[in-house]
């Protein structure tokens, strides 16, 4: 009776000492998870309500990466580092929350040419791209968020190299109507006319991302504006560039340095991406069918 | 001897060296009638051939007589960025260049890079250099830069932005005949400068950034 007792004391003993070690290690995972890259949910998982407005795979491009750094504010921190962070913190947002598709142009410190950022997002077929920076520059009053998209006449300059690849490839006089590509205008023309839509939306998209970030910083608007951004050029679908704020002022770099803000600018972004898919689902809905 | 012989010599002498100092004055006097306007003042080879920087020379980004050509008077806008309210803005200066249009040109980028004026920064990094422009018929300007330029840039858009357009600014606003500008460095075609723009096509004046 007495060694039972005593073996039902050792075995208490040892509870007590398991179970704050499991409630520690069950803790940590619960942190750290949040923490870690969510791959990219397939198509099964995503919630009936992810396709709304034809919104359902979003591209986040880090600015940077490898040896390009970017700017670099006081105390080293980086634009890359800070891009990377910012891209997925926002990924969780948007796979947790809503359940959309994201994939990131980069997913560790290494250089992808920018080129292969806009290919990597047409693969994908998203519907979304957002490039996402950080500024600098030798006046360092300069503060606040910037947003960009495309300027009309470089994507003016993508429609006539498309107009010359596709006359170039053009069937000759004499084959079969239907042995024959499409007519070279008529693709152009749609094509053309896709591109007008996307920039309308990145107009429409960075417009949002710009005011959200503005309530963020509480600033005079440095406003949107269009430029012919690199990575942005040949994107198949709406696509902005966002600097969020400027690492040569010491105030915005204090603030970038800071988790919580760029949690808040995750957040911010975030709610701009919504925002754009409930205005986009209203016109896709609006809009008469075919 | 008498005293009188003695003198003899010097007499001639004398005689001699008048003879020749007349002969001198009416040749410098007649000649002086010929030509009313004097003698050609002495002309030191500096005068006459311009100064060569071995620099430039090597790069051939001037030709070394381009000084003894006819230079004219231009009005150049020059977009430097407004510190105050941050955006590049014209600021005008009458300079005395070469009557060619690509001289002109990479004149306008030089005073771009070396204007001071309180309240304005240049768009480009001090001690750029441009090595050469010339000017397509159909009013495209290529602007040649040393390849310092990518490394003394700020990584960042606005650097990239202001560089640009600030040199687009210039040039279409200055000369008529330019209506676009293609970016090389170090004779080579670019498609980005630090990162950001596209500049692998020639690029014309953005609203957004020229005010």
């Amino acid at each position: 009776m007495q060694s039972n007792s005593t073996a039902a004391g050792t075995d208490w003993r040892r509870v007590r000492v398991v179970l704050p070690a499991l409630a520690l290690v069950v803790a940590v995972l619960l942190y750290a998870v949040p923490s870690a890259p969510i791959p990219p949910g397939p198509e099964a998982e995503r919630p009936p309500s992810s396709q709304l407005g034809g919104i359902g795979a979003i591209v986040l491009d880090p600015g940077h990466g490898g040896l390009a750094t970017g700017t670099t504010g006081p105390g080293g921190i980086s634009e890359k580092k800070l891009t990377l962070d910012i891209a997925v913190r926002l990924r969780e947002l948007i796979y947790r929350r809503i359940g959309l598709q994201v994939f990131l142009t980069r997913e560790s410190d290494h250089d992808v040419p920018l080129d292969q950022r806009t290919e990597k997002a047409n693969n994908w077929r998203g519907d979304l791209f957002i490039s996402i920076h950080a500024n600098g520059y030798r006046l360092p009053d300069i503060r606040g968020p910037e947003t960009y998209f495309l300027s009309a006449s470089a994507s003016d300059q993508i429609a006539r190299e498309v107009a010359n690849s596709e006359n170039a490839g053009a069937a000759p006089t004499g084959v079969e109507a239907s042995a024959r590509p499409p007519d070279p205008s008529l693709q152009f023309i749609l094509w053309d006319l896709a591109q007008t839509q996307h920039l309308r939306e990145s107009s429409m998209l960075a417009e949002t991302v710009q005011a959200n970030l503005n309530n963020l910083w509480q600033l005079r608007d440095r406003g949107v504006r269009q430029a012919p951004f690199r990575v942005l050029k040949g994107a198949t679908m709406p696509a902005i560039l966002v600097e969020v704020g400027y690492l040569s002022n010491h105030q915005d770099a204090a603030l970038l340095a800071d988790p919580f803000f760029r949690q808040q600018i995750a957040e911010a972004l975030f709610r701009s991406i919504t925002t754009f898919r409930d205005r986009h689902a209203a016109l896709v809905g609006a809009s008469p069918e075919p | 001897m008498s005293p009188r012989r003695s003198n003899f010599p010097a007499r001639v002498a004398l005689i001699a060296v008048s003879i020749v100092v007349v002969f001198g004055v009416l040749f410098l006097a007649l000649n002086r009638l010929g030509n009313p306007a004097g003698p050609e003042p002495q002309v030191t080879p500096d005068e006459t051939l311009p100064t060569i920087d071995p620099a430039a020379e090597q790069d051939g980004a001037s030709d070394p007589l381009a000084a003894a050509v006819q230079t004219e008077r231009v009005t150049l806008q020059l977009f430097l960025v407004d510190m105050l309210n941050q955006r590049l803005m014209p600021r005008y200066r009458r300079i005395e260049a070469p009557m060619t249009i690509p001289a002109q040109a990479q004149a306008a980028i030089e005073r771009l890079i070396s204007t001071r004026e309180v309240g304005f920064l240049s768009p480009l990094p001090p001690g750029t250099r441009v090595r050469e422009v010339w000017v397509s018929p159909g009013g495209i300007a290529y602007v040649d830069f040393d390849a310092g330029l990518t490394e003394t840039l700020a990584q960042s858009s606005l650097a990239e932005i202001y560089a640009v357009y600030g040199v687009i600014g210039t040039l279409t606003a200055s000369f008529p005949e330019i209506n676009k500008v293609q970016f090389l460095i170090a004779g080579q075609p670019v498609d980005t400068m630090t990162g950001h723009l596209d500049l692998s096509l020639p690029l014309g004046p953005l609203a957004d950034w020229l005010y």
